[in-house]
């Protein structure tokens, strides 16, 4: 038992140095679903549940912002935590997706222990 | 080249790079130093847009860097099929990197860019201006950040 995440950038690098930092954290996972775009974060989301979306912001086809707006318009999706990970350093980019509603904000480069604090924020430490 | 984007590149891309990559870099002072004509490295453009500035931003690499750079992201070692497949995504998030960090650096954190997709550069294409790129050693080989633009 654990998180399941779905982690959303189009970066396969970004991916899979994220899976590296959960291990490095030793944050236990129970699945992590992996999507290149919004677009593919939203099919995925049709068919399994998460307890959490880590996204980037600027991704070809839908980024994260309106993936973000797509999630809150939908009832079934709307109480997930979404919170992003991006090079984004704009504190009024970053208010906005505050105000929008995301859980939590971090900016890459990032540690496993700012992401394993993030994912205990958002999720509550797993006991 | 702006002189903010110019300082904040210096300031920036070998902290990102160490960050990003555990690649300990020096700034390349001697001209000498730099590659002659016939160096072929890999690069990766960037673009961005916004109230204060827009411009692109690229980044050329020799290749030998690019899969241990590529390794080091992803955590596996250098022989794993992955670090070589991944080695011009893995250069285009640093430069993604870079250039966020340098635009919040360049000009505080108040105005909004929109940055474009990484994508790979053909050195065929593009002049690789060797006198005003920003050059650096990474692990004993030279990679080039050129950022050009306007206010």
């Amino acid at each position: 038992m654990g998180y399941t995440v779905l982690l959303v950038d189009d970066s396969e690098t970004i991916r899979g140095a994220l899976l590296k930092a959960f291990q490095m954290a030793k944050l236990p996972m129970e699945e992590v679903f992996q999507a290149g775009d919004g677009r593919e974060a939203l099919d995925t989301l049709k068919s399994v549940w998460v307890d959490m979306v880590l996204t980037d912001i600027n991704m070809p086809n839908m980024g994260g912002v309106e993936l973000l707006a797509a999630m809150k318009a939908d009832p079934s999706l709307r109480e997930i935590p979404v919170a992003v990970i991006s090079t984004e350093g704009s504190s009024t980019r970053i208010e906005s997706l505050r105000e929008a509603g995301i859980s939590g904000y971090l900016r890459k480069p990032c540690r496993p222990e700012e992401i394993r604090d993030l994912l205990h924020k958002v999720l509550g430490e797993w006991k | 080249m702006s002189d903010e984007m110019r300082e904040a590149l210096e300031i920036v891309s070998m902290r990102i790079l160490e960050e990003a990559a555990f690649f300990f870099s020096d700034p390349m002072n001697d001209p000498s130093k730099r590659p002659d004509a016939s160096w072929n490295p890999q690069g990766v453009e960037l673009t961005w847009s916004g109230e204060v500035s827009e411009g692109a931003i690229r980044v050329w690499s020799d290749p030998g860097l690019l899969v241990a750079l590529a390794a080091n992201m992803l955590g596996v070692e250098e022989d794993d099929p992955h670090a070589r497949s991944q080695r011009i995504d893995a250069l285009g998030e640093v430069l993604n990197m870079v250039l966020g960090n340098c635009l919040t650096e360049a000009w505080g954190p108040g105005p909004v860019f929109k940055l474009g997709i990484p994508h790979q550069a053909d050195p065929r294409d593009y002049p690789l201006d060797a006198e005003t790129g920003f050059w650096l050693v990474a692990e004993g080989l030279p990679m080039m950040f050129w950022v050009g633009g306007r206010r």
